[in-house]
């Protein structure tokens, strides 16, 4: 049912506004643990949406409906909403200690208290989102409520908050206050930053603390108290600790600028106040690390994914491997970038500063990936996840091939083979027409493709995409992908495509549609790349076992996208972006003629030439430029030549110059990350890429997709139609607003 | 007065020159960055890679001269002449070019960016490749008429964000333009072929669209509100999510194409040729199907409230969980 024909036909069940409690909850990395085990995590969370129902009726509350992992409940008091949530999460933390940590999941839930749009079996409304994107904030096993449900519920109730401040959430507009509920009395110095954070707060020099910290970090003096207010003093704390990486450091860097300041003495016991504070962090330099990194590590025991009870458990009976694994780690090829990727993989964030990188333990890193990841399945992918989203991808996955190597001993599952083709991804066709010579039969030849594919950095992207054209449908959900059997769906393209023309003119169509092009007709070539072998094979087979599908129908006779017209040049979707760079920064007639000269004779500037010039568009001439030169290099040196040959050299060298950055991005058939290459992004995970690496799961793009999301949306069940338009395709939005810009691309 | 003789004058200084006449003066290459052409003569004169930026040559007569490569970002071309003009690889960057008369002009692989067009004269010009994002070709009620576009040739152009409200584009030709995001409101596509175009998000409210080619265009999210497409061919083109409400689609060619998501409300599709169409999850609250060619289309899910359908030819289609016109849920 559509949201239209409820409201216009069923007055009845078109619902009615009212004041309402929604908690929702979300399984914690439920799509990872769908990938691994499906069955038995199905069966656990049938087991904890029951108690969490059996709860929810408990507390006077109405589970409206379950969103496949989580419950979606309303409550008409905040009180038991609040009770029901902590009772829940009780009970969840209660059991889990009891069982080995593969027989439990975590449950995040978000509480929001506001007007709302409630029928029979959905409540709508911002406030649902408000929730929802709350249930985020929380920790796993943790609850996270907003400022309202906090005042409503506070002097009813007995509870332990954690002020959280002003939440920008995602798609809201406004910003949430929101508190964190603390379970457990030990949950109030879970994090080190936060305890800091509070003691600062409660410092009579609040304010001069705030300006001088934010003098340091920003580079700006700020007076204006309603702007200091509104300062998340955690976050600016971590990034002040971030500048420097001693103690020594950072008390020169609150001298400097005190220096500039004109009431230093006051500002001078400001910055002593800091830095009792920061030595926290801080451990006595060098000399003594042995004792120190393991100070750390117990303190980062609190930061662990893993709740406290299981770890200790674990640490003393794996200890020798861990540290075993360690040395191997320490004594490696490249240490500090197996380091960093270890450290990144744990925290979430990137360190570059070899001196703090040192102070961590790394048999402490290793134990921390033991415990969250079950299996060396997981490993891999978990690993591949991460490495995606770096700048360098494609050096750091030679790096995390290698971790893997040293993670043997805890993964034995992990069969050597797997550990040597992962050695060798980098020559990754090589192997695939290795590993199809050794195939046995068809299957095999799938199967090991999909291996291949399934060790891609851009795994994610390439099973998206085989999946939109085989599916016709656009899945986002990682969880939902990895439901989808690679090496199936390569068979089934297969059929669709039995040549690699077709299926470049499939991939060439699908990748049109997307908002994300450049990234995509990148993904594509790498499909089309590793793919290879699969064609190669089935042309020496004769294509015995594919039925020759017909060309996709297309309207009359005028297909537009004619299957066999030169296929290079149909790779290239779509210019425009191209030529608006061009456009923008040179002449286009200068950059027409340099192109032409390039591609035919030299341009004489006669009547004759002018006219024939007349007859190309720059689009033409660019398309052609991409498909003669077919490597950067060559491109980059016909270019020039020409430039300087032509009469105005100069003129025509900046043209160049601009023609091949412009172009530049066709040329890329790295990682997609290299595209991206925003130097300052890449390192970072933005929030979606996180979301996808961690949890696994989609989050809802805009607000009204919001309720919609909750019943996943059917296929078409129609598959002959579906194939039809397999090449035509109905687009379906990518994710994110459309179109990075080239000249972004390029700083 | 001749080329040498203005160039020295240039150099010395001056930049006022309204009014002379330099008919078929030849000054390529030359920089003139800020002269002032005000109505001058300059019929069949050569500026080939000339430097013309925020130069005023408004009211000048500039048929048939030669601009090709001219640079004149930010100039003054107000009710200037530039019938037949050759403007191939031109820069007309923020370029003021209000009431010109560009009839026939080349303007092949142009950078019109930003350019203010309004109440200009473009029928017959080559705009091939050229690129008019963020242009401004709209009609004012009182000031500016509608930018004329009249059989104009558009192929491969990029109007990403251009406004070119309520102007004339009747047989022009847009075939794999660009035209994502611009305001095409109350525009007469009368007879144009927009064959292939891309047009996401594209606002064509109220828009006459009488025997257009939409052959195989992105349509997804564009919004045809009012809009008259009566005897369009939109085969194979894809209207996903597009906004249809009260559109006058009679007599629209739609095989092959994809409308999921798409809203009819209201909408008049009399004798639309709808086959094998997906409609999955449209709406068609109060549309009016007289006689409507459904055959073998796929409207999985669709609402047909209140619609008229008594006409409409539905041999084999898919009406899996429709809404049926009197509030019924087919099975």
């Amino acid at each position: 049912m559509t949201l239209m024909e409820e409201e216009i036909l069923t007055a009845d069940l078109k619902g009615h506004r009212t004041l309402a409690t929604v908690v929702f909850t979300d399984c914690v990395g439920f799509s990872a643990r769908m990938s691994v085990d499906e069955e038995h995590t199905l069966d656990l969370i049938r087991r904890d949406l029951a108690l969490m129902a059996r709860t929810c009726e408990q507390f006077e509350g109405r589970v409206l409906k379950t969103t496949g992992d989580g419950l979606l409940m309303c409550f008409s008091s905040a009180v038991k909403a609040v009770e029901c949530a902590i009772a829940t999460q009780q009970a969840i933390g209660a059991t889990a200690i009891i069982l080995p940590p593969k027989d439990y999941l975590m449950h995040r839930i978000g509480i929001h208290l506001a007007d709302m749009y409630i029928t029979q079996t959905d409540v709508m409304g911002n406030g649902v989102n408000i929730a929802a994107r709350l249930q985020t904030e929380a920790d796993p096993g943790g609850i996270c409520i907003s400022q309202t449900v906090y005042e409503v519920a506070k002097n009813g109730l007995e509870f332990h908050t954690q002020y959280l401040g002003p939440r920008e959430l995602k798609n809201i507009r406004e910003v949430v206050p929101a508190y964190k509920i603390l379970l457990t009395p030990e949950d109030a110095i879970a994090d080190p930053y936060d305890e800091a954070a509070k003691k600062l707060a409660q410092s009579v020099n609040l304010a001069r603390i705030k300006k001088l910290l934010y003098y340091v970090c920003k580079n700006r003096w700020e007076t204006d108290t309603f702007k200091l207010d509104s300062i998340h003093l955690k976050g600016l704390f971590q990034e002040f600790l971030g500048l420097a990486s001693n103690v020594e450091q950072l008390n020169d860097r609150l001298e400097t600028a005190i220096k500039t300041l004109s009431k230093q003495t006051e500002y001078t016991l400001v910055a002593k106040e800091l830095l009792s504070e920061a030595t926290r962090f801080y451990f006595p330099t060098q000399p003594n690390q042995e004792p120190a990194a393991q100070d750390l590590a117990a303190s980062d025991q609190t930061r662990l994914l893993l709740p406290p009870v299981v770890a200790p458990l674990q640490r003393t009976e794996m200890q020798p491997t861990y540290q075993q694994i360690a040395d191997s780690i320490d004594r490696g090829n490249d240490p500090v970038r197996l380091k960093k990727l270890l450290f990144y993989m744990c925290r979430r964030q990137w360190e570059s500063d070899v001196t703090r990188l040192s102070q961590v333990d790394t048999a402490s890193l290793v134990q921390e990936i033991h415990s969250v990841t079950i299996d060396g399945n997981q490993l891999c992918q978990t690993l591949a996840q991460f490495v995606q989203t770096l700048n360098k991808s494609a050096e750091y996955e030679v790096v995390g091939n290698s971790l893997i190597a040293h993670f043997l001993p805890l993964y034995p599952e992990l069969p050597a083979a797997v550990v040597e083709s992962t050695k060798t991804a980098e020559t990754q066709s090589a192997t695939v027409n290795q590993a199809v010579n050794q195939a046995d039969n068809q299957t095999d030849l799938y199967r090991d493709v999909a291996y291949q594919i399934e060790q891609s950095s851009s795994m994610l992207r390439l099973k998206k995409l085989i999946v939109y054209v085989c599916k016709n449908q656009w899945v986002s959900d990682s969880g939902q992908l990895a439901g989808f059997d690679t090496a199936a769906l390569l068979k089934e393209l297969h059929t669709l495509t039995p040549t690699i023309e077709r299926l470049q003119t499939a991939l060439d169509a699908v990748v049109k549609t997307l908002s994300k092009r450049t990234e995509y007709t990148l993904v594509a070539q790498e499909l089309i790349n590793s793919l290879g072998g699969m064609y190669a094979e089935s042309s020496v087979l004769e294509r015995s076992p594919v039925q020759p599908q017909p060309s996709p129908p297309t309207a009359n006779q005028e297909a537009p996208i004619p299957a066999d017209s030169d296929p290079p040049l149909k790779s290239v979707a779509s210019l425009f972006d191209v030529r608006l760079g061009i456009l923008k920064y040179t002449n286009p007639l200068r950059a027409k003629i340099l192109v032409f000269s390039s591609l035919h004779s030299d341009f004489t500037f006669s009547d004759e030439d002018w006219r024939d010039l007349k007859t190309y568009e720059l689009d033409g001439l660019l398309r052609q430029l991409v498909q003669n030169f077919q490597t950067y290099t060559d491109l980059e040196a016909v270019l020039y030549s020409t430039a300087r040959r032509l009469p105005e050299p100069e003129a025509g060298v900046q043209a160049a110059d601009t023609i091949i950055k412009c172009v530049r991005t066709l040329y890329l058939h790295g990682s997609p990350a290299s595209i991206l290459g925003n130097a300052e992004q890449a390192t970072r995970i933005t929030l979606d890429d996180f979301e996808e690496s961690t949890q696994g799961l989609t989050m809802p793009e805009d607000e009204f997709d919001q309720t919609q999301q909750l019943t996943p949306s059917l296929r078409s069940p129609d598959t002959s139609e579906a194939r039809a338009n397999s090449t035509r395709l109905l687009s379906i939005a990518d994710d994110h607003s459309a179109k990075t810009g080239i000249f972004n691309a390029q700083d | 007065m001749d080329a040498s003789e203005l160039l020295q004058r240039y150099d010395s200084g001056t930049t006022d020159f309204q009014g002379e006449n330099l008919c078929g003066v030849d000054l390529d290459s030359a920089d003139l960055i800020g002269v002032d052409f005000t109505g001058c003569d300059l019929r069949g004169a050569s500026f080939v890679f000339a430097y013309l930026n925020r130069a005023n040559l408004s009211r000048a007569d500039l048929s048939g001269a030669r601009l090709c490569g001219a640079n004149l970002s930010q100039a003054d071309l107000l009710s200037t002449n530039l019938r037949d003009t050759d403007l191939h690889g031109a820069i007309l960057y923020a370029a003021d070019l209000r009431g010109a008369d560009i009839t026939l002009a080349n303007l092949l692989d142009a950078n019109l960016i930003s350019a203010d067009l309004r109440n200009v004269n473009l029928s017959g010009a080559n705009l091939r490749g050229a690129c008019l994002r963020g242009a401004n070709l709209r009609y004012e009620k009182r000031c500016y008429e509608g930018a004329n576009l009249r059989g104009a040739d558009l192929r491969n152009a990029d109007l990403r964000g251009a406004n070119l409200t309520g102007a004339d584009l009747s047989k022009a030709d847009l075939s794999e333009a660009n035209l994502s995001e611009a305001s095409l409101r109350e525009v007469n596509l009368t007879g144009a072929i927009l064959d292939g175009a891309e047009l996401k998000g594209t606002f064509l409210t109220d828009a006459i669209l009488i025997e257009t080619s939409f052959r195989q265009a992105v349509m997804v999210n564009v919004k045809l509100e009012r809009a008259d497409l009566t005897g369009s061919d939109l085969t194979g083109c894809n209207l996903n999510d597009a906004n249809l409400t009260s559109a006058i689609l009679a007599k629209v060619k739609c095989t092959q194409a994809t409308m999921q998501r798409s809203r009819f409300n209201r909408a008049d599709l009399s004798r639309a040729d709808l086959r094998g169409v997906n409609l999955t999850e449209t709406t068609f609250i109060e549309a009016y199907l007289g006689r409507a060619d459904l055959r073998g289309a796929n409207l999985t899910n669709a609402n047909l409230a209140k619609a008229e359908l008594s006409s409409a030819n539905l041999t084999g289609a898919i009406m899996r969980g429709a809404t049926m016109p009197d509030g019924s849920n087919h099975e």
